[in-house]
């Protein structure tokens, strides 16, 4: 059984509805949330990503190739 | 039928109908409570009680209310809900905006988990009425669950935590508070229950981690 599990059952015996038991957690959560965002102004670091950017992410998608011909031709009467 | 001005003002009055708060200038209640008594009087988790319940709860109420509150706070870094709010920082939001980022994320998926488990222990207590077996029901319970694709059960397992280290005293808060007569122990029976009927199946049945835990969050 993990934390939501536990704190569930004390919840329910304290006879909290369950949605309320959500917002239970929220509000506990709050306070490290705000420790957090706390802790990183401190830092003053600007506009940091999930990683750092060294470390590249996997790209899955198509390799390489040419715009088909005819969307070439449509942009180059101005259709775009 | 027009209606008078005073029907109209008492319409107006009764938009927003509380039974929460009383103000008026210099003068706040909560439910019926001046807050000059209620301020040094009661803690935090008894006012959560009260906002939410109507009145102040017992002392073992609010000790095992405030109990379960405190090991939720921080799950670090990797936490999404953390994570977001340290980032919405460096893009330069205040905290109310990170804050903000940040609980918005906690949906079903990574904040809903509790919430489910409790709609789980109480189909259980229903399934299971006066006297029946809860472990039988517990079983029956998840099965439904997983009968409607359901991969996990909200709760139980963590793809992080062998053991979760927050689960067992709390558990042995829980204990103390049903031997003093604060709770009466039905969920916590159901609690167990799911374990011993359940979660070796869990595993079992989901080796896989990446699927078991598709809608498990890091808690």
């Amino acid at each position: 059984m993990n934390i939501d599990g536990i704190t569930a059952i004390i919840f329910c015996e304290l006879g909290f509805e369950p949605e309320l038991g959500r917002g239970l957690f929220i509000l506990s959560r709050a306070v490290g949330i705000l420790a957090h965002a706390w802790e990183q102004k401190q830092t003053g670091r600007r506009i940091m990503g999930p990683m750092p950017r060294e470390i590249p992410y996997r790209y899955s998608g198509p390799s390489r190739r040419a715009v088909p011909s005819a969307t070439r031709a449509a942009s180059a009467s101005g259709n775009d | 039928m027009k209606k008078t001005p005073e029907q109209l003002l008492e319409d107006a009055s009764a938009w927003w109908t509380t039974e929460i708060i009383d103000i008026h200038p210099g003068e706040i209640a909560i439910r019926g409570y001046p807050i000059q008594e209620l301020i040094g009087h009661v803690r935090f988790p008894e006012m959560i009680w009260l906002m939410l319940r109507g009145d102040l709860p017992t002392r073992g109420q609010s000790d095992l209310l405030e109990a379960a509150l405190v090991p939720g706070v921080d799950h670090g870094p990797h936490a999404p809900s953390i994570a977001i709010a340290r980032m919405a920082v460096t893009c330069g939001l205040p905290v109310n905006g990170a804050m903000a980022s940040a609980i918005n994320v906690l949906d079903d998926v990574h904040g809903g988990a509790g919430q489910q488990c409790m709609e789980l222990y109480r189909e259980i207590d229903t399934e299971a009425g006066k006297g029946g077996d809860l472990i039988a029901a517990a079983t029956a319970c998840i099965q439904r669950q997983r009968d409607a694709g359901e991969k996990i059960v909200p709760g139980f397992g963590h793809r992080f935590h062998p053991v979760d280290p927050r689960t067992e005293p709390l558990f042995l808060l829980l204990a103390k508070a049903e031997a003093g007569g604060i709770v009466p122990g039905r969920y916590a029976a159901i609690g167990r229950a799911v374990e011993k009927g359940d979660l070796g199946n869990q595993e079992a049945a989901h080796p896989d981690e990446h699927r078991r835990d598709h809608r498990h969050h890091l808690l």
